[in-house]
């Protein structure tokens, strides 16, 4: 009764910018959990990379890959799932044939396959060391992107936000450089660069299509073009299929398809979240999978917490209060008078 | 007749620059998608904050209809025009 005459006390206008306000703080909900959920799914995958089968320096670009390309499969296998469960699948079929789904397409292949690929001969050629930071900077270059091609706005405070969740996501992933810069080095760097760039523009393309296609559905789009092209063309260049009957009928087995329903939650969070609260926000708080993967791995495994990991959370926590900021910004996204 | 994705066909409902609430769309699109569970006042209101988020409808006027419950308006942009001349 109390809830009632509250309600009917309000103005049209009052409930339209609470209807407004509720959409936009839904959108950094599902940001947040797609970090958390792509932190978890890290820590389970990271189950696989430490199987003996994967360890063999002879499969060092194969067995990435391969994980890569079972993940991405299942992912889209779970979510052929949870659209056929939610009645989406026609509209997957009617999605397939618009136009409109160009550049989900052309995100997949940049985000998946282009992107994972040249992050796995940049830590090869260059190592880690100088990859993880350099990869770390995808939310800005997104955020450039989501500037000038969305028309996003951004206030300043949430790009210092941004900057902040960066340098957070870097202090948290530095890892020691180990020995000397071999001749391949810049050729690492270079492969780092194309991965940082894949992952910011997969995030601008997918959130222009999704501009006219439902996110879920969008995202099933996403998962099997990059599984496809995975299994058609980035394994069998990298070696061909012999490390998939072993990986999935060992003791590993389990993770993958595991890994993959913890995966398409956390994308199907950060596409939702691109479209509810633009491509700039959804990245800054995306990124802070790097902490929560640091937390799920301290709670499941035996890593350490260090003073860095400290540094970089409160770092990531200040960054991420400056890029959500005032909700009320976030009723309309761009700047498109 | 091939049909559009659902979103995209509740952006098309403005095309002709009417002004349209979520029940009204819904009453468009509905013999589209018949017997589709997806088709449902709850989606269309969903696709219409969505589009509205990102620019492509603006907010007309809103009011309250007799049950309390909050009946928005919406006007597609010109933005939301060229968005959907591209994208047919």
């Amino acid at each position: 009764m109390t809830t009632m005459t509250a309600r009917t006390a309000l103005s049209a206008p009052d409930l339209k910018l609470r209807q407004d306000l509720s959409f936009a703080k839904r959108g950094l909900v599902f940001a947040l959990l797609s970090g958390i959920t792509w932190g978890l799914d890290g820590v389970i995958l990271s189950l696989a990379f430490a199987s003996p089968l994967l360890l063999d320096e002879a499969c060092w670009l194969l067995a990435p890959l391969t994980v890569g390309a079972l993940h991405d499969t299942f992912s889209a296998l779970w979510l052929l799932c949870f659209n056929g469960a939610t009645g989406r699948l026609r509209e997957l079929g009617r999605t397939l044939r618009s136009k409109a789904v160009r550049p989900v397409i052309l995100g997949a292949l940049f985000g998946g396959p282009v992107a994972m690929s040249s992050y796995m001969l940049g830590i090869k050629f260059a190592g880690p060391a100088y990859v993880m930071p350099i990869t770390a900077l995808y939310p800005a270059v997104a955020s450039v992107f989501a500037a000038v091609f969305l028309k996003e706005k951004v206030a300043p405070r949430a790009w210092f936000g941004l900057l902040l969740c960066v340098a957070g996501g870097v202090i948290v992933g530095y890892t020691p450089p180990e020995g000397s810069l071999g001749n391949e080095f810049y050729l690492g760097i270079a492969f780092a660069l194309v991965a940082t760039f894949g992952w910011g523009v997969e995030g601008v393309l997918a959130t222009s299509g999704m501009d006219l296609l439902d996110p879920a559905v969008a995202l099933n789009v996403r998962q099997l073009t990059s599984a496809t092209v995975y299994l058609l063309v980035v394994v069998p260049l990298a070696g061909g299929y012999a490390l998939f009957v072993p990986a999935l009928t060992g003791a590993i087995g389990w993770v993958f398809p595991a890994a993959a329903l913890t995966g398409a939650l956390s994308y199907l969070c950060w596409y939702r979240a691109m479209n509810m609260t633009g491509v700039s926000r959804a990245m800054a708080i995306n990124i802070t999978y790097s902490l929560w993967g640091i937390l799920f791995s301290a709670v499941f495994t035996e890593v350490e917490i260090t003073t860095a990991i400290v540094v970089g959370a409160l770092v990531i926590t200040t960054g991420m209060v400056l890029v959500v900021g005032n909700p009320k910004e976030m009723a309309c996204l761009r700047c498109t008078k | 007749m091939s049909k559009m994705p659902m979103k995209m066909m509740v952006a098309d409902c403005f095309r002709r620059g009417e002004a349209l609430n979520p029940g009204a769309v819904h009453d468009l699109i509905r013999d589209h998608y018949a017997g589709e569970r997806y088709c449902s006042i709850e989606s269309v209101r969903e696709h219409l904050m969505s589009l509205k988020a990102v620019g492509i409808l603006n907010d007309e006027s809103s009011y309250v209809d007799g049950d309390g419950g909050l009946v928005p308006v919406y006007r597609i942009s010109e933005y939301g025009l060229d968005r959907l001349r591209r994208a047919r």
